[in-house]
């Protein structure tokens, strides 16, 4: 098994114009020596942070905010560790059903009560409170009570076992809020952020732009090194983009593959590029016909060439997918050798199912991203000497939402990356699934994840997840014929600003502007 | 014929003649004289400049330009002429009916159109697609739709003048019913100015259908329809801007060709400039 964090740092080294101040770890450290506090970092989003309140965060911009202004337990980390966050250590007992979290005691609110385990528990009350409709509560593993241990530990229990649960208390909505602001006006938060991040809310302008500067109270000792970080909002992409080349931010979160080498090229600027479980999938009902039969879902399994839908759909910005939702970003990849590209065999295993003539059908793509479509042509061109007749029909996003999406027989997904392979199988593919859109309601899977979930020995997830793929790979619920690189970019100027894959994560408290920064 | 020799003295609707013919050709014929499949991919030549192989260069995913320019005439053109004779046609009855029956009637009607045509064409098309769902015909339909209330003012015009005449009053006095008179009298009498609009109207059909499947609304992808092919290249545009210039360059001309046919027409059909 190759490690994914040396096969990220060499991605990154090669990737079109990546400097050396991209890799992470090793020039972190070095550079941590001569950094130079204070500056203005003005960063561009193409989607508008609303809703401020950090617990229903629904968007990346939204969750950068809250990333912003409060703390969790636990961080995660570009190689999807978990990291202490307001918890410094934690252990857990044998089976993981109980996990002790130790609190930092120079945590303070911006109201300046100190953070204690009171708040703790009362934030996980409110967060697993259904009435509270928190996304991703359903994230964060089965727990079953929070409580405080002393002033400044706390004790979680699961009612299952689970070995990830300090990586799922990363999630950006499990933020830590004031007990007597969470039992009292939870409801102000949506204008007044009251947390313990290493910013503070300077001035917020909705759809133009969100200032926050230096929390001077930060727990950790010198960060964030920034005085003011500006989220400016821009209407698309393109405005972002344009907005990069004039010099008027320093940040670009997200970039459209095909925008990407047009920016990273220009000068003064550094491509950002980080391999990622995003991904495109094709949903496949398989209880209605004709994908009830697994030979019809695994010829058209034969009917994509991978590396080519790569180059197609997401301009060589990505990885080939074999299938699963799992790939080389995440710790427990097994590599297997991708499948191949077989119209001949495909056809075969039609006729086998009942279709010698091949299958017409209807494959829906929402307009949002744009390589949807352009996944959903490559899919109808590939398919078309496999014996498959697939006509596209675009549907703009809202309408996809509400009438396809977890609904439709044959459509495209869109999923980010999500910190554990547990998650990621849990939230679209186990039987009991928020979202299982495929009802491929495999037992032996469930069974799979279920087993890895609650095992604590690093070999024996490995095997099971490697099961857990293999299945996928062999009975397809879906198709994941490719994952899609994080793309950004930085001003040359900007340092120590590291990609988290996951997509959702920023660590800007620990970005810095070199000398040679313009001032402002 | 005389009105043909007319148009072809004429040096602007000779000149659209020509573009309009021309295009009707492709439209017809596009499918038989296009060398390559418009839909099948060339992986080793994406983006590629014009040249022998590919007239017009490639897109994105290596597919001919030019093959696609062809295709796609057919159902950027004759979808676009669908949609005026729908507009026309509709247009036209209800501008005669009400002009012919004045009074309460006309006032009612012609109320109704102001109504409609103070929203802009585009967002009524918009609104009715949002009701009908999104495919290419649905678009025709709209486009036809929204083009009617237009029409129907300039039918009712141009009848308002008919209707005084003798032939009329005289189908009147052998107790013609309405439908013969409205059908059968008044409406050949006013067809000129019509056919003159109509003409004009496929020009901006053309663009509002590509402007809808622009937005996603009309033709589908991996359709050859030339709005679609704009609206899916200008991702791409600074890669190789030759995926919008073909299009483009091809919706310009259409525009053009049928603005001089309509302007020619209404010099050839006019009797004052006539001669």
């Amino acid at each position: 098994m190759t490690s994914p964090f040396n096969r990220r740092g060499f991605l990154k080294a090669t990737a079109a114009g990546a400097t050396l101040a991209t890799m992470p770890g090793l020039v972190q450290m070095a550079q941590a020596q001569n950094i130079q506090p204070g500056g203005t970092l003005r960063l561009a989003l193409n989607i508008t942070p609303s809703v401020l309140n950090p617990m229903l965060s629904r968007l990346n911009s939204e969750y950068l905010l809250g990333e912003l202004l409060y703390s969790g337990l636990t961080v995660l980390a570009p190689d999807m560790s978990a990291q202490p966050d307001l918890a410094t250590e934690w252990s857990a007992n044998e089976d993981a059903t109980e996990w002790r979290f130790t609190l930092r005691e120079n945590a303070v609110f911006s109201n300046g009560q100190p953070v204690t385990s009171a708040d703790v528990a009362a934030s996980f009350a409110k967060l697993l409170d259904p009435a509270t409709a928190a996304p991703g509560s359903r994230n964060l593993g089965p727990i079953s009570e929070v409580v405080a241990d002393g002033d400044f530990a706390v004790i979680i229990r699961t009612a299952s076992p689970y070995a990830d649960l300090p990586v799922a208390l990363t999630y950006p909505t499990a933020k830590i809020l004031p007990a007597s602001i969470v039992e009292g006006d939870f409801d102000s938060l949506m204008q007044t952020p009251v947390g313990s991040g290493p910013f503070r809310m300077a001035e917020y302008r909705p759809d133009d732009v969100a200032i926050v500067e230096r929390n001077p109270d930060y727990f950790i000792e010198g960060q964030p090194y920034l005085d003011r970080v500006e989220v400016k909002s821009f209407p698309d992409a393109a405005g972002a983009a344009a907005a990069m080349l004039a010099g008027e931010v320093d940040i670009l979160t997200e970039i459209q593959p095909t925008d990407y080498a047009r920016i990273a090229d220009s000068d003064g600027v550094t491509g950002l590029r980080s391999p990622s479980g995003r991904f495109l999938d094709v949903v496949m009902d398989c209880t209605v016909e004709p994908f009830n039969n697994p030979k019809v879902r695994e010829a058209l399994s034969y009917c994509v060439d991978r590396e080519a839908m790569v180059e197609l759909v997401a301009e060589g910005y990505g990885t080939p997918g074999n299938d699963s939702p799992v790939n080389s970003a995440y710790r427990y990849n097994d590599d297997a050798p991708l499948k191949s590209y077989d119209p001949e065999r495909a056809k075969t295993l039609l006729a086998e199912a009942g279709y010698p003539d091949g299958i017409e059908i209807e494959l829906i793509a929402s307009t949002r991203p744009g390589y949807r479509s352009a996944m959903a042509v490559v899919l109808r061109e590939m398919a078309r000497p496999g014996g498959f007749d697939i006509s596209v029909q675009t549907m703009d996003h809202p309408s996809y939402l509400d009438q396809v999406w977890k609904k439709g027989k044959f459509y495209v997904g869109f999923y980010n990356m999500q910190p554990t392979e547990g998650t990621i199988f849990n939230l679209l593919f186990t039987s009991g699934a928020n979202w299982n859109e495929t009802r491929w309601n495999n037992a032996e899977f469930d069974q799979l994840v279920l087993e890895a979930d609650q095992t604590t020995d690093e070999a024996t997830r490995a095997d099971l997840y490697a099961q857990a793929q293999k299945l996928m790979r062999d009975e397809v619920p879906a198709l994941v014929p490719c994952f899609f690189d994080l793309l950004g970019a930085q001003a040359d100027y900007v340092e120590n600003y590291v990609q988290n894959p996951r997509g959702a994560n920023y660590a800007l408290h620990t970005v810095a502007l070199a000398a040679d920064a313009p001032t402002r | 014929m005389s009105t043909f020799y007319a148009l072809l003295r004429n040096p602007q609707g000779a000149l659209g003649l020509l573009i309009v013919t021309i295009l009707l050709i492709v439209a017809i014929f596009g499918p038989v004289i296009a060398p390559n499949d418009p839909e099948s991919f060339n992986f080793g030549s994406r983006f590629a400049a014009p040249s022998m192989e590919f007239p017009f260069g490639t897109d994105w995913y290596g597919r001919d330009l030019f093959s696609r320019i062809l295709i796609g005439a057919r159902s950027t053109v004759l979808l676009a002429i669908l949609a005026t004779v729908i507009g026309t046609g509709l247009g036209a009855i209800i501008g005669v009916l009400s002009g012919y029956l004045g009074g309460w009637a006309d006032e009612v009607i012609m109320r109704l159109t102001d109504a409609i045509m103070a929203i802009p064409s585009l967002l009524f098309a918009l609104m009715i697609l949002a009701a009908l769902g999104s495919s290419a015909l649905n678009a025709v339909l709209a486009i036809g739709i929204a083009f009617a209330p237009g029409m129907a003012r300039i039918a009712r015009s141009v009848t308002l003048q008919v209707r005084a005449l003798d032939y009329v009053a005289a189908a009147q006095a052998r107790g013609e019913k309405l439908g013969w008179i409205v059908l059968a009298e008044i409406l050949p009498n006013t067809i000129a100015p019509v056919i003159i609009e109509a003409t004009i109207r496929v020009a901006f059909a053309i663009m509002t259908l590509a402007t809808l499947s622009f937005l996603g609304l009309g033709a589908q992808p991996p359709s050859p329809e030339w709005g679609l092919m704009i609206a899916e290249a200008r991702d791409h545009l600074f890669r190789s801007p030759w995926p919008v210039i073909a299009p483009g360059i091809a919706i310009a001309l259409v525009a053009i060709g049928f603005n001089l046919l309509g302007d020619g027409l209404r010099d050839v059909l006019n009797p004052k400039t006539a001669d």
